[in-house]
């Protein structure tokens, strides 16, 4: 039995009362978010945040969820207290703060594993497995959208490309060798970009063309990808996934959601990797790569030029 | 009202042009014409839709421009010759309707741009701009139903087959020729680069998403960056030219966006192919999908080349020639003019440049 603790804000920490039951080798010990009754549901120590975790409860759990909007003190901070670590979001760290993370959870023999659960959908494992298994062929052509609401809790604006850098790189298997990216200011101030739209070049004359935005008035966001390849395409779009309500007026579009199964195989992975004390999928290798494109969409962003290198 | 009189200018590839320019009751096919030296099968199939129409073939431009008092001329030959043929009708006083491209040079189409002005005529690129769902999509953004535009996507896939897949030439076999793949592609359709000179995607097809984008967003397009590739058929691989092709558009009033089209593959789409388009403004976003309105039909032993979905309420036709009657009445533009072919070819081979180049490329912009 792995016992977990998840540490983050109450948004991040409910769903996963639902989803580890699921799992018959995992339980919830401790839980560290403002709302201290998310603890009580599922019997677990409460706490504030992960330090008072840490200092209180740390003999009761093996392992921690972290929400990677708090960043990479709490991340070394839960490896330096011997835990096993998934942070789940995107983690803004440069390449040596994730070496030194690297290098402080192997010397300790830990599991880290770092990115989004977009990858662990269903839906996208599905998109993967119509690639490996060879059926729709090479892929030549990833085409993403993404568009979020202005997320003015967090008062973060501007567009990060790393969840689809990383599923540009997993759905190819590969490395871009070019990068071309513009931005745009739609409704966030003229010096924050609340738009990207990224091009990648991979090997074989594979690209991606992913546009991200975050103008999107409050409520439902809208994700889209497909995948050309040389035999087939597959597409996994919002638009195809939205049911229909009527309440007077124009008819409403809803999806039906998929999050909660990504949540779980991204869990299930994680404890996986510990159990058979293996790097987990979407490892530090991916991160790194992830971190590097994403300095070169910087680059080409401040150049206005593609950027190239070998791979 | 007394018909528009028009004289078909060669009628190689699938005929939906004249086919169109007839469904409308103001305008009249009455005969069709080409040059005496052009090539057999071109004789062949241009005979072929006279009879077809009752209507005579002559192999004489300028006696079907001055003889047959017609006043509009109806171009869908060979892509390299869209423009000569549309410029001796301007020429002749006779307004233009061209099938896609404009021209394979932008040189070309600059030249068609002068005529037209010189002549005084109208020129109208078919194009799909009143299909119901871009009909829709323009209300929609017009409306302010998503603040002002700033982004505009269009994926352009035409899930059509294009002779063997890339990799199957064996290493002894010849590269495939170019234009004898194309006449051979008129069979079931797929023949829309018929020509000499061998045409990629964004040549053949690329008039019709970058026409929606001119019209959602009302402005030219002035930067690209393209990544291009013959991934799917050996045709494009062996005669050095895409089938598919990703567009990043910087345009005017800072308004981005992207084109990506592609001939995937029968295989790779349900029915004609997956075209979207994505739209970005500053108070919501908008998808709408091409194809709809559209009915799913399915049935036993139902061939695997037929579509599944058919469209339906589909005018575009129609609304074309209406469009052209009354820019023809009211002296204004059409929707899709020559000076506008003549920016989306611009924008086309800016994009064949970048991706050969590997850099974002300025388009030869003139507004």
């Amino acid at each position: 039995m792995i016992r977990l603790a998840l540490a983050g804000d109450n948004r991040f920490v409910e769903p996963y009362l639902s989803v580890v039951p699921h799992i018959a080798s995992a339980q919830i010990c401790a839980v560290a978010a403002s709302d201290a009754s998310l603890a009580s549901r599922c019997g677990a120590q409460p706490a504030a945040d992960l330090g008072q975790l840490v200092a209180r409860h740390t003999a009761e759990w093996d392992a921690v969820v972290l929400d990677a909007t708090c960043g990479t003190a709490a991340a070394r901070q839960a490896i330096e207290a011997g835990k096993h670590l998934l942070i789940r979001g995107e983690l803004q760290v440069t390449q040596s703060e994730l070496d030194a993370l690297n290098a402080l959870s192997r010397d300790r023999d830990l599991r880290l594993m770092i990115g989004c659960e977009t990858r662990f959908g269903p839906a996208l494992q599905t998109v993967k497995d119509s690639i490996t298994s060879g059926q729709i062929g090479d892929p030549g052509l990833l085409r993403i959208h993404r568009w979020e609401t202005a997320d003015q809790e967090r008062q973060t604006l501007t567009c990060s490309p790393q969840r689809e850098i990383d599923l540009a790189c997993w759905l190819f298997d590969a490395s871009p060798e070019r990068v071309f990216a513009v931005n745009h200011s739609a409704v966030a101030p003229t010096n924050s970009a609340d738009y990207l739209q990224i091009h990648l070049g991979f090997p074989q004359d594979g690209m991606a063309l992913i546009d991200i935005s975050r103008s999107l008035p409050r409520g439902d966001n809208y994700f889209s990808l497909s995948v050309i390849g040389s035999t087939g395409a597959a597409y996994a779009d919002d638009h195809h996934n939205t049911q229909l309500v009527f309440g007077g007026g124009s008819a409403t579009a809803h999806r039906t959601t998929e999050t909660q199964a990504a949540l779980l195989a991204q869990l299930q992975e994680f404890l996986a990797s510990i159990d058979e004390r293996r790097d987990p999928a979407a490892s530090l290798v991916n991160q790194r790569l992830v971190l590097r494109v994403a300095d070169a969409v910087t680059q080409s962003l401040e150049s206005r030029q593609a950027i190239s290198w070998d791979t | 009202m007394e018909p528009f009189r028009c004289a078909v200018l060669s009628v190689v590839k699938h005929a939906y042009v004249p086919r169109g320019v007839s469904a409308h009751p103001r305008f009249e096919l009455v005969v069709v014409a080409d040059d005496p030296d052009c090539p057999e099968w071109v004789h062949q199939r241009n005979r072929q839709f006279a009879d077809e129409n009752g209507i005579p073939y002559v192999t004489d431009v300028a006696v079907a421009l001055n003889d047959y008092n017609v006043q509009v001329a109806v171009v869908s030959s060979q892509a390299e010759r869209h423009c000569d043929l549309s410029i001796r009708a301007a020429a002749a006083g006779k307004h233009v309707v061209l099938d896609k491209p404009m021209s394979t040079s932008v040189s070309e189409c600059d030249r068609l741009v002068r005529a037209v002005e010189q002549s005084g005529v109208k020129c109208l690129m078919w194009n799909r701009n009143f299909l119901p769902a871009l009909v829709h999509a323009r209300e929609l953004i017009a409306s302010g139903a998503i603040g002002q535009l700033y982004a505009l996507h269009v994926d352009f896939y035409f899930s059509k087959d294009c002779g063997p897949s890339k990799g199957s030439r064996g290493p002894d076999d010849p590269p495939i020729d170019w234009l004898q793949h194309q006449i051979a592609a008129h069979a079931d359709g797929s023949d829309g680069g018929v020509g000499q000179e061998p045409m990629g995607e964004l040549k053949i097809e690329g008039i019709y998403p970058l026409a929606y984008v001119r019209m959602l967003t009302g402005v030219g397009v002035t930067r690209v960056f393209a990544q291009t590739a013959a991934h799917f058929h050996q045709v494009t691989a062996d005669n050095q030219v895409e089938d598919l092709a990703s567009v990043t558009l910087e345009m005017e009033q800072g308004i981005v966006g992207s084109l990506s089209i592609g001939r995937i593959g029968a295989a790779s789409h349900p029915d004609i192919g997956e075209i979207k388009l994505h739209a970005l403004g500053t108070q919501g976003g908008l998808v709408v999908s091409e194809a709809r309105p559209e009915v799913a039909v399915y049935y036993r032993n139902q061939p695997a080349h037929e579509f599944r979905h058919r469209r339906v309420a589909v005018d575009n036709d129609y609304l074309l020639m209406d469009n052209l009657a009354q820019a023809i009445d009211g002296d204004t533009s059409t929707i899709l003019d020559a000076h506008a072919g003549r920016a989306i070819a611009a924008t086309v081979q800016a994009a064949l440049e970048s991706g050969r180049l590997g850099q974002p490329q300025d388009v030869e912009f003139v507004n």
